[in-house]
C-alpha cells in the first residue's frame, strides 16, 4: 500500500476550480517533486491534503494515508496526522513562525502535543534537533524570537520543527524560494541528508527544475490545476513528453553555450483559473497544438513508468512535440 | 530598558508644558471672565477680585505666576468654589472617578475581548452578526440614554441595584456599566478585526499544520498579537475612563471630577480648568507609557535589544 494516495482531488474556491482531478501516490521513503508555475495548483493540492484550506473551499476526491481517508476527517483525526505523521514546511520562513513566541516554545509544543512530553524534555529534544539541522548555539536559539534569526536559520528551524515528531512524510512547499542561492543549496542538502537518515518520504513543491533534478527521484508536472506529466525525474528531464514540460525545460537558463540575447520563455500567459479554455489548458501556448486539443481535455496516458496528458505525443516519439529540446538529451 | 523608560518619562515634561500653555492662552482668549454673571458686580468689587487673583496683570505674567505655582505643586485657588484649592477639588473627586473608571475599564476590557474573540471565531455566523450589531448599538447610544435606561430597568423596575449615589460596591455597578459600554463595544470590534486578521496569518496555518488543537491556536498563537491594537486603544481610553464622565456622574449623582471639566469651562474658572486639563494630560501620558511597556511584553519585536 502506498504511504499516501491522492485520487481525483478537486479544489474549488467560490466556483473557480484550482485543482482539477489530480491523482498520484507517494511511496514510503520516496522523494517526489510537484512542479509547476505559481498558480498551477501545486500548493493548493498540498494544503487540501492536510485540510489546511479555508472552510470556504470545496474539496472533492480522496486523500488516503495508508488507507485512512483524510478528506473530511474530523479535526481530532487531522490533528493526529498533521505534524505527527505528515509535517509541512512552508515557503516563507519569515511569516511561518509566530513573531510573538520563542523558537523554543514553537518547537516544544509539537512534542508536547504529539508525544505528551513535558516542556523541559521537549525543549531538550528541540535543542538536539536544532543541532541536527546545524544551527549554531542551539541552546540560545530556544530563547530567541523569530526576528532575531536570519532567513536561512528560520527555515532550518521550520525544518527541525517539522521533523521533531518523526513524521513519515514531509511536505516542503517551496522551502528554499525565499532564501539566497548558497543558503538554498545548504538547506536542500540538509533535507536530503535528513530524509535518508530518518527514512522519511518527501513531497517537494517547487517551480525550480534545478532543485528537482538533484533531489527527487520522481516528478509530477502541474499546469492550470491539472497533472500533465509524471515519471522518474531523470527520464522526464531527459525527454519530456508533454509539450508544457518540454517548454518549461527549454526555458531554463543555461551556464553553457553562448549567452542568449533574451532568456527563453514560454509564449503567452498561463490561463486565469476562472477562464480556463476548454480542452487542453496549455493549447493556446502549445507549439504542437492540434484542433482536437482545443475541444477535449486530454486524458493522462501511461506506459507503466511514465504518464502524460497529451494525445499528440505517443510513447517513444517525443521528438514530435515541436518544441526544440535545447538540452539535446 | 530602564534608560528608555526614563527618556520616555522625560519627554512627558515638554508635552505637558505645551498642553498647559495652549490651554492657558485659549482659556484667556475666550470672551468673558470668572466674575461675569447676570447680576453684575460693583466695579470696585470686581476690580478687587481681579487684583486678588492677579487677573489684572498681563496674560504672560499670569502664566509665569501659574507655572511658578506648578513647580511648587500648587494648582492655585479655584476662582468659583470659594475657599477651595484646585488641588483639593481634584483630590476629593479623583479617587471616586478613578475607582469608577477602574471598574468600567475592567468590564470593557474583559467583556470586549471576550465578545470580540467569540465574534472572530464564529465569523459571519448569526452570532457574529448579532454581536457586531450590539457593538454598533453600544457605540452609538449616548450615555445620557443608556444611563437612565439602566436606572429604569435595574433600579426602578427590578430594584436590584441603587439608582444613584456613591455608597458601597452595589452603587458602582450601574454607572460602571454605563461608562464601560461604548469602550466595551469599541474593544469588541477592535478585537474581532485584529483576531480575524491574525487568524489568516501564515503562521496560524503553520501552527495548524503542526497538529495543534484550536484551543492552543487561538489562545497561544492568535490572541497575543491580536491584542496589540486593543492595547494601543487602551492608553487614551483608560485615561478617559479614569477621569470620569460628566453625564454618567451627573445622572447617578457621583461626586467625581467629571463635572469640573464642563463647569470649570462654563464658569471661566481658569485655574480649575487648567488643573483638570493637566491632570487628564498627566493620566494620558502615564497610560500611554504603561501601554508602551506592555507592548514590549506582548510583542518581542518592539523590545529594545
Amino acid at each position: 500500500m502506498s504511504l499516501l494516495s491522492i485520487d481525483q482531488l478537486r479544489v474549488r474556491h467560490r466556483g473557480v476550480t484550482v485543482v482539477d482531478g489530480v491523482s498520484f501516490s507517494i511511496e514510503a521513503g520516496e522523494s517526489l517533486a510537484l512542479v509547476g508555475e505559481s498558480g498551477s495548483g501545486k500548493s493548493q493540492t498540498a494544503l487540501a491534503m492536510l485540510g489546511l484550506l479555508p472552510a470556504t473551499a470545496t474539496i472533492e476526491g480522496s486523500v488516503r494515508l495508508r488507507g485512512e481517508e483524510l478528506l473530511g476527517a474530523p479535526r481530532a483525526t487531522l490533528d493526529g496526522v498533521r505534524g505527527r505523521r505528515i509535517a509541512m514546511v512552508f515557503q516563507d520562513p519569515m511569516s511561518s513562525l509566530n513573531p510573538c513566541l520563542t523558537i523554543g516554545l514553537q518547537m516544544a509544543e509539537v512534542l508536547e502535543q504529539h508525544r505528551g512530553m513535558r516542556r523541559a524534555d521537549a525543549l531538550r529534544e528541540a535543542q538536539a534537533m536544532l543541532d541536527a539541522v546545524r544551527i549554531n548555539e542551539p541552546r540560545r536559539r530556544l530563547g530567541q524570537y523569530p526576528h532575531e534569526l536570519s532567513g536561512g536559520m528560520r527555515q532550518r528551524v521550520l525544518i527541525a520543527t517539522a521533523l521533531l515528531a518523526r513524521p513519515e512524510l514531509l511536505i516542503a512547499d517551496e522551502p528554499t524560494t525565499a532564501l539566497d542561492a548558497t543558503v538554498q543549496a545548504e538547506v536542500l542538502a540538509l533535507l536530503d541528508e535528513l530524509r535518508q537518515a530518518l527514512g522519511l518520504s518527501l513531497l517537494l513543491i517547487t517551480h525550480d527544475l534545478g532543485v528537482v533534478s538533484g533531489h527527487c527521484e520522481r516528478m509530477l508536472v502541474m499546469y492550470a490545476g491539472r497533472l500533465v506529466e509524471a515519471g522518474p525525474t531523470r527520464a522526464v528531464l531527459a525527454a519530456p513528453r508533454h509539450p508544457y514540460s518540454a517548454a518549461l525545460l527549454a526555458s531554463r537558463p543555461s551556464l553553457h553555450g553562448p549567452k542568449p540575447h533574451r532568456l527563453p520563455a514560454i509564449a503567452g500567459q498561463p490561463p486565469d483559473p476562472s477562464r480556463r479554455p476548454p480542452g487542453c489548458a496549455f493549447a493556446p501556448r502549445c507549439a504542437a497544438v492540434q484542433p482536437s486539443c482545443r475541444v477535449q481535455v486530454p486524458i493522462l496516458q501511461t506506459d507503466g513508468l511514465r504518464a502524460w496528458a497529451c494525445p499528440v505525443v505517443a510513447a517513444g516519439n517525443q521528438g514530435e512535440t515541436g518544441v526544440e529540446d535545447r538540452n539535446g538529451a | 530598558m530602564l534608560s528608555r523608560a526614563a527618556t520616555r518619562l522625560l519627554t512627558a515634561v515638554p508635552t505637558l508644558f505645551v498642553l498647559v500653555g495652549l490651554s492657558f492662552f485659549l482659556m484667556h482668549a475666550a470672551p468673558g471672565g470668572p466674575f461675569d454673571s447676570e447680576r453684575s458686580l460693583a466695579p470696585e468689587v470686581e476690580a478687587r477680585l481681579n487684583a486678588q487673583f492677579h487677573l489684572d496683570e498681563p496674560a504672560w505674567r499670569q502664566f509665569g505666576r501659574y507655572l511658578g505655582g506648578l513647580l511648587h505643586g500648587d494648582l492655585g485657588p479655584s476662582l468659583q468654589y470659594e475657599g477651595r484649592s484646585v488641588a483639593g477639588l481634584i483630590g476629593d473627586g479623583a479617587p471616586v472617578s478613578a475607582a469608577l473608571g477602574a471598574v468600567a475599564l475592567l468590564l470593557a476590557l474583559t467583556g470586549g475581548v471576550a465578545l470580540g474573540a467569540i465574534a472572530a471565531l464564529r465569523r459571519d455566523s448569526a452570532l457574529d452578526r448579532g454581536l457586531m450589531l450590539l457593538a454598533l448599538l453600544g457605540l452609538s447610544l449616548p450615555s445620557y440614554v443608556v444611563a437612565p435606561l439602566l436606572i429604569l430597568v435595574f433600579a426602578l423596575a427590578l430594584d436590584w441595584l441603587p439608582a444613584g449615589g456613591w455608597d458601597g460596591p452595589a452603587s458602582v455597578l450601574l454607572p460602571a456599566v454605563a461608562l464601560a459600554l461604548p469602550q466595551l463595544a469599541a474593544i469588541a470590534r477592535l478585537t474581532r478585526g485584529a483576531l480575524g486578521e491574525v487568524l489568516a496569518a501564515p503562521w496560524i496555518r503553520a501552527a495548524r499544520a503542526k497538529g495543534l488543537p484550536e484551543r492552543l491556536i487561538v489562545f497561544r498563537h492568535a490572541l497575543r498579537p491580536a491584542l496589540l491594537p486593543v492595547l494601543s486603544w487602551l492608553g487614551p481610553a483608560a485615561a478617559g475612563l479614569m477621569t470620569g464622565s460628566v453625564v454618567v456622574e451627573q445622572v447617578f449623582g457621583i461626586p467625581g471630577i467629571g463635572r469640573y471639566f464642563v463647569q470649570g469651562a462654563l464658569n471661566r474658572d481658569y485655574t480649575l480648568v487648567l488643573g483638570v486639563v493637566l491632570f487628564y494630560g498627566a493620566l494620558v501620558v502615564t497610560f500611554n507609557f504603561l501601554v508602551d511597556l506592555a507592548y514590549g511584553l506582548l510583542d518581542p519585536r518592539t523590545r529594545p535589544t
